[in-house]
């Protein structure tokens, strides 16, 4: 019967649409114990490890040899409610109770009197975007899972080049991996969940830099200045496909996928100023280009039927952070800070895969030493906007309300 | 002790900070579809009256889940009235003879796709809620005309059957006259037209979508002169009109007009000229496309139409010159013309039907089809000419779908188009809407309604997941 079946005129020309993935406002500032209970504020400071993250130039401005280990907590809570046309009016969908602990890892040792190198090992990006239920959450066709993990080892060396100046550099070597999860539907007739797949890929190494200034206004006055380069992760993996019984024939065999993800150019611009002997005042002003991701593409080598690009229309974006520093005891400072962070995300790519809005944060943080050792703490707790988004471009609407609480501590020791 | 009075202090902080995350966290809140409002219009009796594209029928059968998601039921959920449909369960009758339902998509072993329907499960598909001691506010019924409004009071008395010698069981399904004596419900007589059970609701609000089958009835057969002449159409609307103004005055009417036959995915999937299982053209010596057999022209040429229907009987050879065939045996099985021909003409032949022309009854010639949206045009005209005389305002489906079939129509970001299985506009009989085409004619009606009556009617979700 081969011969018949190759006159029929209705063979199913099933145009798949694989995986949808956004990635988004995925940025993690955290990297800091210190630097967090401030509000994030650290680029005309930066007097700790950490520097190697926030500004390499203050790397060579802290003297003795230090390590410190920091552990940051996030707790994100998402709720969504939908209205019509769909997933309708009445429905209510939450994550996964996601609960994530971050590590960073920061060396600095003095070089001579006016030289010093570094080493930090962080996770400056990344997101998590697990739905509970999965199987049955509305938005499935969409994204049920999304996970991006970046690892960031950087070298850096600093230079005091004169008495009120350093300037501090630092190379980014980046290892990423990604995973996207959606189930799929495909118009039969009407729509029909024909199955699921799963996207994994990473990354063999991709290269970025950072760049530090640090100028000293006065005797209380410093300027900071950070630049953080766009680095491009191409990211490669397997789609694999799994069908719902009655649909095999639907779906593509699973085979290899291709994306390009960029993390964006970063400038940051802070001035730290002492009153007294007790108080510091710091102010950063970050921007970052999120217009580099613009569209997410994924190329299916095998089947480049299936090839799509996803509309992403990310926006620049500015971020305020405002820190303040008291020192309450000799052996205990106190701090404080407020944020104000734009989301690049328009409300088209505001759905599933990654739920971003512009957000308000207030933070507390301390630190206590005790002779070598430093024992810090922050609490930084964020309020997401709420977010009413009507235009989605997977035609998932609703409002989603979200609250973010990071938590963390760090341990630093001093040689 | 100084230093662990501060730690302590720090450890209390990390604690309340955990105990703030969870008061601040925010609350599952649903959110509320905004009132309806409703203008100078009153949807507290909904009604409407048409045929199967009132009703809800999908795929070739009218059975509950397709019914829910019917224009007139979305349409009345905007309108957050009660609105009783004649639920039939799932998956309902594909035709009256065979324990059959609605068409589905299915792959066989190889992957192939086809369109076959759903053997009942659960024995013989029910009538729901049969016992309603009131009419349905749905009286959309498969296969009614103009006249079977006015004058049909069930399988045996409607227009097919009368002049078609076909009676139409969806009739006693729906009217139930047979079942219920109307009297006992106010009625002045016990058996009811439609029309007349419309009017036992009292509605404060009818729509009227019908002229359909006037005209589709001819072409699903292959025939280019509609069933009732675009005359004789305007005396039985007229007619229709003015009864609705003479029973039913408390309601405000809507109308709709007939879409185009030709967008219909039933006239347009398979193309007049053989094509091989790629839907890559034939072409013969010349390099000419080879038109299918014709009994009514001999070969088909562009802008003939072929019927959804004849896709069996093409599956065993019909309509394709038997020199066509035996090329593709020889390519196919690595045989020469003597044992192609054999093969094709032997008792085990794949294509039993080689070398007979498609019938009429399953073709549409360029000049029928012409006649054909002649017609639709001349009752479009009648419809527009005596609702706007009433004061009626008439939804154009027909710009609609034409709309829809020329480049597609986007609804909540999907581009919908009126490709058979793929395009989401039609069900898989190629000629009724799908999910995703009743809402997008419920939002066509929605957007009258508004426009007419100031109204404030959302069309309420139609789940893009199943």
């Amino acid at each position: 019967m081969s011969a018949r079946a190759r006159f029929l005129l209705l063979t199913g020309v099933l145009l798949l649409i694989a995986a949808a993935a956004r990635g988004a406002g995925f940025a993690i500032w955290e990297m800091g114990t210190k630097s967090s209970g401030m509000g994030g504020v650290a680029t005309a400071s930066a007097d700790d490890p950490a520097a190697v993250f926030y500004n390499p130039a203050g790397l060579a401005r802290l003297g003795r040899a230090q390590l410190s280990l920091d552990l940051t907590t996030i707790d994100i809570t998402t709720e969504f409610s939908g209205v019509a046309p769909h997933p309708g009016y009445g429905v209510t969908e939450h994550l996964a109770d996601p609960f994530f602990v971050l590590p960073q890892l920061y060396v600095a040792v003095p070089v001579g009197e006016r030289f010093a190198l570094g080493l930090g090992i962080n996770t400056p990006y990344g997101l998590s975007v697990e739905w509970a239920h999965p199987d049955t959450f509305t938005g499935r066709h969409v994204a049920t899972f999304t996970d991006l993990k970046t690892y960031f080892v950087s070298p850096a060396v600093a230079w005091q080049a004169t008495e009120r100046v350093s300037l501090g550099f630092s190379l980014n070597l980046v290892l990423a991996e990604v995973e996207l999860n959606k189930h799929i539907v495909e118009i039969l007739g009407n729509p029909t969940e024909v199955g699921k797949v799963r996207i994994r890929g990473d990354n063999e190494l991709s290269l970025g830099y950072n760049f530090g200034l640090l100028v000293d206004l006065g005797p209380r006055t410093t300027l900071g200045l950070d630049v953080k380069s766009r680095i491009d992760l191409e990211l490669a993996g397997n789609a694999d496909f799994t069908a719902f019984t009655g649909y095999e024939a639907v779906l593509p065999a699973d085979g290899p996928v291709e994306t390009e993800l960029p993390l964006p150019n970063l400038v940051s611009l802070g001035v730290s100023h002492r009153f007294g002997e007790r108080w510091r005042l710091e102010f950063n002003y970050n921007r970052i280009q999120w217009s580099a991701f613009e569209t997410l593409d994924l190329h299916f080598p095998a089947a480049p039927a299936a090839d799509e690009s996803i509309h992403e229309d990310y926006t620049n974006t500015s971020q305020y952070r405002l820190g303040v520093e008291y020192q309450a005891a000799p052996s205990l400072v106190l701090r404080a800070g407020a944020v104000r962070d734009e989301s690049p995300q328009p409300t088209g790519s505001c759905g599933p895969v990654l739920p971003d809005a512009d957000r308000r944060g207030v933070s507390l943080g301390a630190s206590w030493c005790r002779g070598a050792v430093t024992l810090e703490a922050y609490n930084l707790f964020l309020f997401l906007d709420d977010r009413a988004v009507r235009d989605n471009y997977d035609g998932y609407q609703g409002d989603y309300r979200s609250f973010t609480n990071l938590l963390g501590a760090g341990l630093t020791y001093h040689f | 002790m100084k230093s662990t009075r501060w730690l302590t202090a720090l450890l209390l902080a990390a604690a309340l900070g955990l105990t703030a995350c969870s008061l601040l966290a925010p609350d599952e809140e649903a959110l509320a579809p905004p009132p309806v409002q409703p203008g100078t219009a009153d949807f507290s009796v909904f009604v409407a009256l048409g045929n199967s594209l009132t009703a809800g029928v999908q795929s070739g059968a009218l059975y509950e889940s397709a019914q829910q998601r019917s224009w007139a039921a979305l349409l009345a959920a905007a309108m957050d009235t009660g609105f009783e449909l004649p639920l039939i369960a799932d998956p309902g009758y594909f035709n009256w003879v065979d324990p059959v339902g609605h068409l589905a998509v299915s792959f066989d072993s190889t992957g192939e796709a086809g369109i076959d329907p759903v053997p009942w499960s659960a024995g013989e598909p029910a009538l729901l809620n049969a016992a309603l001691p009131l009419p349905y506010h749905d009286l959309g019924i498969p296969g009614a005309l103009a006249w079977d409004l006015l004058n049909a009071r069930g399988a045996d008395d409607c227009f097919s059957a009368l002049f078609g010698g076909s009676p139409n069981p969806y009739f006693d399904v729906i009217l139930r006259n047979d079942d219920i004596d109307w009297t006992a419900a106010g009625a002045a007589e016990a058996d009811l037209t439609p029309l007349a059970q419309a009017a036992l609701l009292s509605p404060t609000f009818l729509a009227v979508w019908i002229g359909n089958n006037e005209i589709l009835g001819a072409a699903t057969r292959g025939d280019g002169t509609p069933l009732v002449s675009p005359d004789d159409f305007a005396g039985l609307y007229t007619g229709l009109l003015d009864a609705i103004a003479a029973t039913m005055p408390g309601a405000d009417v809507i109308a709709a007009n007939v879409p185009p036959v030709a967008c219909c995915p039933f006239f347009t999937t398979i193309p007049w000229l053989v094509v091989d299982g790629d839907h890559v053209p034939v072409l013969d010596g010349a390099g000419l496309p080879i038109g299918l057999l014709s009994a009514e022209v001999g070969q088909l040429v562009a802008g003939d139409r072929v019927l959804l229907t004849a896709k069996d009987y093409m599956e065993d050879g019909m309509g394709i010159p038997d020199a066509v065939l035996v090329g593709f045996l020889m390519a196919e099985l690595g045989v020469d013309s003597l044992t192609a021909v054999g093969v094709l003409t032997g008792p085990a032949t794949p294509f039993p039907r080689h070398g007979q022309p498609l019938p009429e009854s399953l073709t549409l010639t360029a000049s029928e089809l012409d006649d054909l949206a002649g017609a639709v045009l001349a009752y479009n005209t009648v419809i527009d000419t005596l609702a706007a005389a009433r004061s009626i305002p008439v939804v154009d489906i027909h710009a609609l779908l034409a709309r829809g079939a020329a480049e597609g129509l986007v609804h909540n970001g999907q581009l919908l188009t009126a490709e058979l299985v793929t395009g989401g506009l039609f069900s898989l009989d190629g000629v009724h809407p799908a999910d995703l085409g009743h809402a997008v004619v419920a939002e066509a009606f929605a957007r009258v309604i508004n426009e007419t009556w100031s109204a404030r009617l959302r069309v309420p979700e139609q789940p893009l997941l199943p």
